[in-house]
């Protein structure tokens, strides 16, 4: 058995009419090794996940290339001897666990299929499901999807394929949408059944700091084509490719406070990529001739890079983060105190927060982090006036708030403004941006058309970083960062001197995401005050000088972030902090070696608790 | 609909094109939207200015019962001995109209409603939700049918009929949508910052059911023509002796065996319209990602 | 008490409701028009006193909503209200035309459910495949062609020009229906090529949305054979989907039974309806109406209740 567990040669899919999706992909994987292929939104991580199986989209075909397994090339077999090689030689764990059971089926029998489907042994269902730590008793086995939880749904898509001993498992963000915690178990998991099976694993995210924990080696995407590949030290510790060190910069990290700097533009998706490389457009590090030709591979023994200026570009030293500044006592701007909410339906009171109190200064940014159900969101929108609490006090500068903002003054509704999560839904998309940004300017009497309105306008979309062109745009001409800052800047016309934030760059990729906190961390040096609502522990690191942590409505810690980050008191927030994989430069074994301490500190209890995430 | 894998954002982009526009691009660029569009506007042609062109009164006795269609009369003669063809060029008008009217007053009543039951929700929606069921229980054509038999056959009522057999459709899917659209976080901004309800509904969610009625309009007119006609071929809308598409059908009947031109050439030039309007409302279901073949419910 | 039984009795309990509602808005919502029966019923020979007089024969003097309550407990008790201006019981009225009818919708139906389904999974299994594309033309072509219009032209077609078939399906009523099936050939005929447009396309969208699904999709990854996906995992889910769309054609079949044995002369229920409208018998007319509802509400309430049943979710929290 020499050779490659999966060589991957020239690959190219293209969407039917010719339109490039993804070219020349060409990587290899061992034996027994991790190989992970990042790339953000749009770079065709999905498609090529999904061709080293033979398969494309609806819509798509491969055009050209070879996917060999074990010296097979998948692509020239007929259907049925690839039907017999998927699922049993190569197979696939969905991003979407849920999607990808079968709601009228019980999961014990959902796994026998596949058995059966490559022959073997349906008696090893009892094995396989004890394999990712669930229990393997019959009254388990005759559940239905809906009846197991998201972490469970997602072990069960793992022991399916696993089950008929692969040679390469290719795994597409299997922890989205899972918390935390159920995120890092999952990933322990993962690395033992990689150690345990001696299968190659080809582990497909966007997530740098996942990938560094789980990968030995390592491939970027960007718009379709591999930049880099390369060992995770050399990949992640001297990279290559501009994108790779912008990618990099733009990961927020939990260890330390880091000004994040994102990539400013978007990539081009299908059918409007550019001459050339590209990536040039967006690139710091940009030559005449990255316009004209498209880069060749550079190589660095077996660290590969396709640039015309490989390895020469670093980008600056990130700045230190807006570390808790000298704190100007200008008293508490919102204060809550006491704040309960629930949720009513008809005969049922469903509580999410218990006993909420903080304070958040002008200028100050308060941080409220928690997994989802942890009721941060329905905080949010308590400030913002959008939920009635239903005790407690909310005040802004001294004044006690009227709990729904119909009954709040148009001071107070002018004070506070709300961003929110999806940036598709924020922006009515009949109006041009024009009409979004000044229909705040003019309801709030600060402009009344005009010359002064115009200037009032391109003066926002400055403070976020948009060009004033954009005003005449409609918000489907926009990608998702850009529509998060126009909602942002629609939020500033009103000149609040609060902004609640409520998992504003959850949606959108990492260079995005730090682009958009860049800008807030613009407008706090304007004296705004933030309250930024958050799963994302690390990226609070960085802006944060205030940390509230929520677990299922109720507060687990509250203080100085320096404090709650570098030596947590509570339990959950200790956990918390443990379950986020770091990306320090080559500090993969650190990360891990978090994950493993806590693990072995409380190995029983996890046991327990895995079999129920 | 969730999916393995994410979404193209193709099918996104086009549809948040300005309504209009998405309308004429999906008429003139597609195949079909052209033929439907010449279909329809052939067929129209021939309704409203048929009468100008109609060589005989389409009253007048000309000939015998029956006459097989010859140079004189190109669709020979009806029932009574009168002129196929002055009858058929006559007999579009009143079709169109009524079907029209009926159409535009079913949206006149029928969207506010359903935008009224979204945006308020509570009592109101449901009980406008509750009404709109009710009706869809009932048939329409024996809902106007019960409608005519108490007030008595006439025009006006099948119009009216008609109408109140579509609104409750209508109510349906504007209200659907205006909640899909009030929930979406813009409209809550726009709550935040404290504009009236009246401001809401005008500027955020009106502005976004055009697409929706454009999508819209081709059912409910073809839904209006077939219950227009059908009512005349029972009898119980245009009365005799005026020309009709429907009434010449039924009207000559008795006549199948011996003159069939005289039943077929009404009947497939109504059945040409309805068709023409399917093609075009096709056409822009395409442009929005659906189409009435493979498409949903309307 | 269990989701399953819950759910059960809010459907029966809204039938009921609909029932109850639709006998009104019949009842009453036709009283509350402009336009006296009696005048209309009696036509031309209406004078004050024979109007007067046929009002009192009918009870139509006495207040709305002791009429409406009348009516209806009658109607529950099998009366049906007696035919203006004749005094002929409703029920005998429509005795014998009822079975016509029930055949004439019956025959169709069973000819609709399996060609739909087939043609509909036909359809989204060969998208854009021969039978396809001749599905969607013929489907477009007979999508909102009146069926006065369908009928009137597969009259010429089959009885004028290739002289097969009767042009007009006169029954008989002493000899049972059965023995001359050729006159229900082009009813049925005209009927099946409307629905079937309806209920083709719709079918045809919800395979193509079942066959997307995403668990087909892992399932097809997970190396499981295509047939054994069609038949374990697509098509238990298009059961539902399926029942629905049929049971969504039913108010709009049996409004197409009316025109058809009108076109036909068919003498089933439809006809009788087509002319009591046409000589004002309202009682008749609302009987009927009322009937129809009944029938549409029962069909719909046997498509929810099996949908339920079919539902695992429901029946697993019992």
């Amino acid at each position: 058995m020499s050779g490659p567990a999966l060589d991957v040669r020239g690959l190219r899919i293209e969407a039917i009419g010719g339109v490039e999706i993804v070219d020349e992909i060409s990587f290899a994987v061992n034996r027994g090794e991790v190989f992970g292929l990042v790339g953000e939104s749009g770079s065709g991580k999905t498609s090529t996940a999904l061709a080293l199986l033979g398969h494309a989209r609806r819509g798509t075909r491969i055009a050209a290339g070879t996917v060999e397994v074990d010296g097979l090339n998948l692509l020239t077999l007929p259907p049925a001897a690839r039907r017999q090689v998927r699922g049993a030689r190569i197979t696939y764990v969905p991003q979407d666990a849920t999607a990808g059971l079968n709601p009228r089926h019980r999961i014990g029998r959902q796994v026998e299929e596949v058995l059966v489907a490559h022959g073997q042994p349906r008696s090893a269902v009892g094995s396989l499901i004890a394999q990712v730590h669930l229990p393997s008793d019959p009254q388990f086995l005759r559940r239905y999807p809906f009846e197991l939880s998201g972490g469970q749904q997602q072990r069960v898509a793992i022991a399916m394929a696993l089950s008929c001993h692969p040679l390469v498992v290719v795994l597409d963000e299997p922890t989205t949408g899972l918390d935390a915690s159920t995120q890092a178990r999952i990933l322990s998991l993962l690395r033992d059944l990689g150690s345990q099976t001696g299968a190659a694993f080809v582990y497909v995210s966007h997530d740098l700091a996942v990938v560094n924990d789980l990968a030995h080696r390592v491939g970027v995407m960007y718009a379709g084509r591999l930049v880099e590949v390369g060992g995770r030290e050399g990949v992640f510790g001297r990279p290559g490719h501009p994108y790779t060190s912008l990618l990099l910069a733009s990961v927020p990290r939990l260890s330390e406070p880091r000004a994040l700097t994102g990539i400013s533009g978007a990539a081009p998706p299908p059918g409007h990529r550019p001459r050339g490389c590209a990536f040039a457009p967006r690139c710091p590090a940009v030559i005449a001739r990255c316009r004209e030709q498209s880069p060749v591979e550079v190589a660095n023994g077996d660290h590969v890079a396709r640039c015309w200026r490989a390895w020469e570009y670093a980008p600056g030293a990130g700045g230190e983060g807006s570390a808790p500044r000298a704190a100007v006592d200008s008293g508490a701007l919102l204060a809550a105190d006491g704040v309960s909410a629930s949720y009513r339906h008809p005969g049922r009171r469903f509580q999410v927060l218990w006993d909420v109190s903080f304070s958040v200064r002008a200028g100050g940014c308060l941080a409220v982090v928690g997994e989802s159900g942890s009721g941060k969101t329905t905080l949010g929108r308590c400030v913002a006036g959008l939920h009635q609490p239903d005790g407690g006090t909310l005040t802004l500068a001294g004044r006690t708030l009227a709990r729904r903002v119909a009954n709040r003054t148009a001071a107070e509704r002018r004070e506070i403004q709300i961003v929110f999560q999806d940036p598709d839904r924020s922006l009515n998309p009949r109006q041009p941006i024009r009409e979004a940004i000044g229909r705040p300017l003019r309801f709030f009497g600060y402009a009344r058309g005009g010359v002064a309105e115009q200037r009032q306008m391109a003066e926002l979309l400055e403070r976020v970083r948009l060009p004033p062109g954009m005003l005449d745009r409609y918000p489907r001409e926009l990608s998702g960062g850009e529509k998060q800052r126009v909602a942002i800047a629609r939020a500033l016309a009103a000149r609040p001197s609060l902004l609640v934030c409520d998992e504003i760059t959850s949606s959108l990729d990492v260079s995005i995401q730090a682009a958009i906190v860049a800008v807030l961390e613009g407008l706090r040096r304007d004296g705004l005050a933030l309250l930024f609502i958050t799963h994302n522990v690390a990226l609070v690191r960085g802006i944060a000088d205030l940390v509230l942590v929520l677990e299922r409505g109720t507060v687990r810690e509250y203080g100085d972030a320096a404090a709650v980050f570098g030596r947590p008191a509570h339990p959950y927030t200790q956990q918390l902090i443990a379950s986020v994989p770091d990306l320090r430069l080559g500090a993969g074994t650190k990360g891990m070696g978090r994950i493993e301490a806590h693990r072995r500190q409380s190995d029983h209890r996890d046991r327990v608790a895995d079999s129920a995430c | 609909m969730s999916s393995l894998f994410a979404l193209s954002r193709d099918a996104e982009v086009a549809r948040s094109q300005p309504a209009a526009l998405m309308l004429l691009r999906s008429v003139v660029g597609t195949r079909g939207g052209r033929a439907g569009a010449l279909l329809v506007g052939a067929v129209l042609a021939l309704a409203f200015l048929g009468p100008f062109l109609a060589p005989f009164s389409p009253t007048a006795i000309v000939d015998t019962p029956f006459a097989q269609p010859s140079k004189a009369h190109a669709l020979g003669t009806d029932a009574l001995g009168r002129d196929g063809l002055s009858r058929f060029l006559c007999g579009g008008r009143t079709l169109a109209l009524t079907s029209f009217a009926a159409t535009l007053m079913a949206y006149l009543a029928g969207i506010p409603l359903g935008a009224f039951a979204g945006v308020r929700g509570g009592v109101v929606d449901i009980g406008a939700v509750a009404v709109s069921d009710l009706m869809l229980a009932i048939p329409s054509l024996v809902f106007v049918l019960v409608l005519l038999a108490a007030v008595g056959p006439s025009l006006s009522m099948v119009a009216i009929g008609i109408a109140a057999v579509e609104v409750p459709r209508v109510t349906r899917i504007f209200r659907a949508i205006t909640v899909e659209v009030a929930a979406l976080e813009f409209v809550e901004v726009a709550m935040a910052r404290g504009e009236t309800t009246a401001s809401i509904v005008v500027r955020e969610i009106v502005p976004n059911l055009w697409t929706a009625l454009m999508a819209d309009f081709g059912f409910r007119l073809t839904a209006s023509i077939v219950l227009v006609s059908s009512l005349s071929y029972l009898g119980l809308g245009q009365a005799p002796p005026a020309a009709d598409w429907g009434l010449m059908v039924s009207e000559n009947q008795i006549g199948l065996t011996i003159q069939p031109w005289i039943i077929v050439v009404p009947g497939a030039t109504i059945a040409v319209l309805t068709f023409g309007v399917n093609l075009l409302t096709d056409a822009f279901a395409r442009r929005l990602g659906r189409s009435i073949v493979s498409g949903g419910v309307p | 008490m269990s989701p399953l039984l819950r759910e059960i009795v809010l459907r029966l309990g809204a039938g009921v409701f609909t029932l109850v509602a639709a006998s009104a808005l019949i009842y009453l919502g036709v009283s509350a028009l402009p336009g006296d029966a009696a005048t209309a019923a009696l036509g031309k020979d209406a004078t004050p006193d024979l109007v007067a007089g046929l009002r009192k024969q009918f009870g139509l003097d006495r207040p709305v909503l002791e009429r409406y309550g009348g009516w209806l407990s009658g109607f529950l008790r099998g009366n049906l209200g007696y035919s203006l201006p004749t005094g002929v019981p409703v029920t005998n009225v429509i005795r014998d035309k009822v079975w016509n009818t029930v055949v004439l919708a019956g025959v169709t139906m069973a000819l609709l459910v399996p060609l739909a389904i087939v043609l509909g999974a036909v359809s989204a299994l060969r998208p854009d495949g021969t039978v396809d594309q001749s599905t969607a033309a013929l489907t477009l072509t007979l999508i909102a062609t009146p069926q006065f219009v369908i009928g009137a032209i597969l009259a010429v077609v089959f009885a004028v020009w290739l002289k097969w078939l009767p042009a007009v399906s006169l029954i008989d009523p002493s000899r049972p229906l059965i023995s001359r099936p050729s006159i229900l050939v082009l009813p049925v005929l005209t009927l099946l090529a409307s629905a079937l447009a309806q209920s083709v396309r719709m079918i045809r969208a919800t395979m193509i949305e079942v066959l997307e699904l995403p668990y087909i999709e892992a399932a097809r990854l997970n190396g499981i054979a295509e047939w054994r996906l069609l038949l374990r995992h697509a098509l238990p889910n298009i059961v539902a989907p399926a029942i629905q769309v049929l049971a969504y054609n039913v108010p709009w079949l049996l409004g197409g039974v009316v025109i058809v044995e009108s076109v036909f002369e068919y003498r089933g229920v439809g006809l009788t309806l087509i002319t009591a409208v046409q000589s004002r018998d309202l009682p008749t007319v609302e009987a009927l109406a009322m009937l129809t509802t009944v029938a549409i509400v029962a069909t719909s309430l046997c498509a929810d209740m099996t949908v339920i049943l079919l539902n695992p979710r429901l029946r697993r929290r019992a």
